[in-house]
């Protein structure tokens, strides 16, 4: 990302803050019969050592506070790249949401093109690409392999 | 055996080869996106036609993968990353026939050492193994899980963040002693946990689209190399005399290839670069000569086919993956109702033998035809416009994912875990180790929980038995090994970036 310790703090954070919530959770899990630790077990164990590495990024990212301020200082989200990167993932929810009332076909279409004129393809190129494999993924599933797409 | 011989066991061979082939050259797309992306149709195939599609997907993409390294000095896939440069400069002096013909050669001999040694420690592993109880089988996911963490060529503690991650996602759904229902939000298609192959589709395929989008960087195409005198001889005789003279080289990088493929974790990538890296430095002890590059690429080359071969030792015989790949091939066993393992030999004979066929054909036949195609078309290849290719995978994912169990949520979660995948890649975490940590994550559990009921929550008794004892010490053992090593690397690269600083203010 070309700043790691601005990067590491930002995961750091993210993970004490997952730990925390699993942690939170597990405490809601019924226990053996015999009072020994059930269901909750692994995966409370897993959430303290998650906040724990999570701390540890953050340390790391924080032994440098000069350098960190510099990063902080000239930190930006990523505007366009993540706008392109929510265009894509709602593309891609498009089939699990709508495919009762519109099929495969659009909401694949509609993914493969827009991804492919994202990645600055020419949009005639882009066209006959996302018909052709289309078509051919759609008929490929359904009538070689016999799923009801 | 004989299945596998048959015309539709050639033609699964021959196609995987093909697709291997063309997905290696394309700088990009990974040999493990490359078998991510052919689980739905190996769903429908029969274990005996899907699982050696898979070997010769995975031997023919991974050397494929140095075409883009010769033509526009980008690797095809991280295994080919290791020797990049040497192969470029190679191709520059002698051109493109000669320089994919080290790699295809060097591919040819590690993998067919890589898979010698695999049939004989799979099978002797495997009669070992049946004598494991849950408690061997709780210190070997220990044991995969720190290997894991230290095969990762990057920062260890990252390393442990994805395999938590992975050990996490694992324990969605019903849990293994009480059945009662974790993290399921109330949803039924919870229940069951993280569907395997369709987190696997979304962290390699659906991921790797997401980063084109985000970066947006741009192929670079150049001009391949012409080959002098006949292209034959370019690509087959002349690598096979280089070979003949630097034996013990080949030989020792297929070893250490084999080793690192073993551990879990590590692959084919670890591999070329141990293999690689060592002989960069023999190189800089020795005198420079002619050959020094060559011989960089053989060791690398040789080293990652060997391993994509020994990765298979863990999955066949204990059901524990070696790599990315072999993790996906794990998920194809279960998905047929096949439970790798001791057993699978007694069980079905047959399918362990065409795997081991399956490699011998991969690497003495498919290569050096497939290199030899893939060497002539090199040019047109990479010129595959991958931001088309891109678009396309994007619907093969989304039906992939579909098309496990006809079910559209599946669809959604493929497409999340892709997200969370690309955040990972963008914080530079591992995504091997996230699904290493899945795959043993429920042995870890189960035998863990079996364990220590069996024994009434006496946890000595996991320190009992001489086998668990010996993968204990092996596991300590390991940490020692692993700390020292990754310390050394870290004093290698601070007094590197030293001398680079006092170069720069001389």
């Amino acid at each position: 990302m070309g700043r790691p310790r601005m990067t590491n703090l930002l995961f750091g954070v993210a993970f004490v803050i997952v730990g925390a919530w699993v942690w939170f959770e597990t405490r809601g899990f019924p226990t053996l019969r015999d009072g020994h630790p059930g269901p909750a077990l692994f995966p409370g164990l897993l959430a303290i050592a998650l906040a724990a590495c999570g701390v540890a990024l953050a340390l790391h990212a924080v032994v440098q506070p000069v350098r960190l301020a510099a990063e902080f200082r000239s930190f930006a989200l990523p505007g366009y790249g993540l706008l392109r990167i929510l265009l894509v993932v709602a593309l891609g929810l498009l089939y699990p949401l709508f495919h009762r009332q519109v099929g495969f076909i659009p909401t694949s279409a509609a993914l493969i093109f827009g991804v492919a004129l994202l990645l600055r393809a020419k949009w005639w190129l882009a066209a006959i690409v996302t018909v052709v494999s289309t078509w051919g993924i759609y008929l490929a599933f359904t009538r070689l392999l016999g799923v009801p797409l | 055996m004989n299945e596998l011989f048959s015309w539709q066991g050639l033609l699964a061979l021959i196609g995987g080869g093909l697709y291997g082939a063309i997905f290696g050259s394309v700088p990009g797309l990974t040999a493990t996106l490359a078998v991510a992306l052919f689980i739905p149709i190996a769903f429908f195939l029969d274990p005996v036609l899907a699982l050696p599609a898979i070997i010769a997907i995975t031997a023919v993409a991974i050397y494929a993968g140095d075409v883009g390294s010769v033509v526009a000095k980008i690797p095809g896939t991280p295994a080919s990353a290791a020797y990049v440069e040497d192969l470029y400069e190679i191709a520059r002096r002698h051109g493109a026939k000669y320089g994919l013909g080290i790699s295809a050669m060097g591919s040819m001999v590690g993998g067919l050492i890589g898979t010698v040694l695999l049939i004989f420690a799979a099978t002797t592993l495997a009669t070992v193994a049946k004598n494991f109880s849950s408690f061997e089988y709780f210190w070997i996911a220990i044991l995969g899980l720190t290997a894991g963490i230290f095969a990762s060529s990057g920062s260890s503690l990252k390393a442990l963040v994805s395999l938590l991650i992975g050990v996490l996602f694992s324990t969605v759904g019903i849990d293994p002693t009480l059945g009662y229902a974790r993290f399921d939000f109330g949803s039924p298609n919870m229940l069951g946990g993280f569907n395997f192959i369709v987190a696997m589709i979304g962290l390699f395929g659906f991921s790797e689209v997401l980063q084109n989008v985000f970066l947006r960087s741009k192929v670079e195409t150049r001009s391949v190399p012409a080959t002098k005198g006949s292209k034959a001889l370019a690509f087959f005789w002349q690598p096979i005399q280089l070979m003949l003279r630097n034996k013990l080289l080949v030989v020792r990088s297929s070893l250490i290839g084999t080793f690192v493929g073993f551990l879990p974790g590590a692959g084919a990538d670890i591999g070329a670069w141990v293999a690689s890296s060592l002989q960069k430095l023999a190189g800089r002890r020795g005198a420079q000569d002619e050959e020094s590059d060559d011989r960089v690429v053989l060791a690398g080359t040789s080293s990652n086919n060997a391993a994509v071969a020994s990765a298979w030792i863990p999955a066949l015989s204990l059901g524990l993956p070696g790599d990315t790949t072999t993790a996906i091939v794990l998920g194809v066993f279960l998905m047929k109702g096949i439970t790798p393992g001791p057993m699978l030999f007694e069980h079905q004979p047959g399918l362990v033998m065409a795997l081991f066929g399956a490699f011998l054909v991969a690497n003495v036949v498919l290569l050096p035809i497939f290199g030899f195609l893939t060497a002539y078309i090199a040019a047109y290849v990479v010129r595959i416009p991958v931001n088309l290719l891109l678009g396309v995978i994007s619907g093969i994912c989304i039906v992939g994912a579909y098309a496990i169990n006809n079910n559209p949520f599946d669809v959604a979660v493929m497409v999340l875990m892709g997200l969370f995948a690309f955040l990972l890649r963008m914080g530079d975490f591992p995504l091997a180790q996230v699904v290493l940590g899945m795959v043993l994550g429920p042995i870890l559990e189960q035998s863990f929980m079996v364990s220590a009921i069996k024994s009434r929550w006496n946890l000595m008794a996991f320190f009992d038995r001489p086998i668990a004892i010996g993968l204990m010490l092996a596991t300590v053992l390991l940490v020692i090994v692993g700390l020292r090593i990754k310390a050394r690397a870290a004093s290698a690269i601070d007094m590197a970036a030293e001398a680079a600083d006092h170069q720069e203010r001389t």
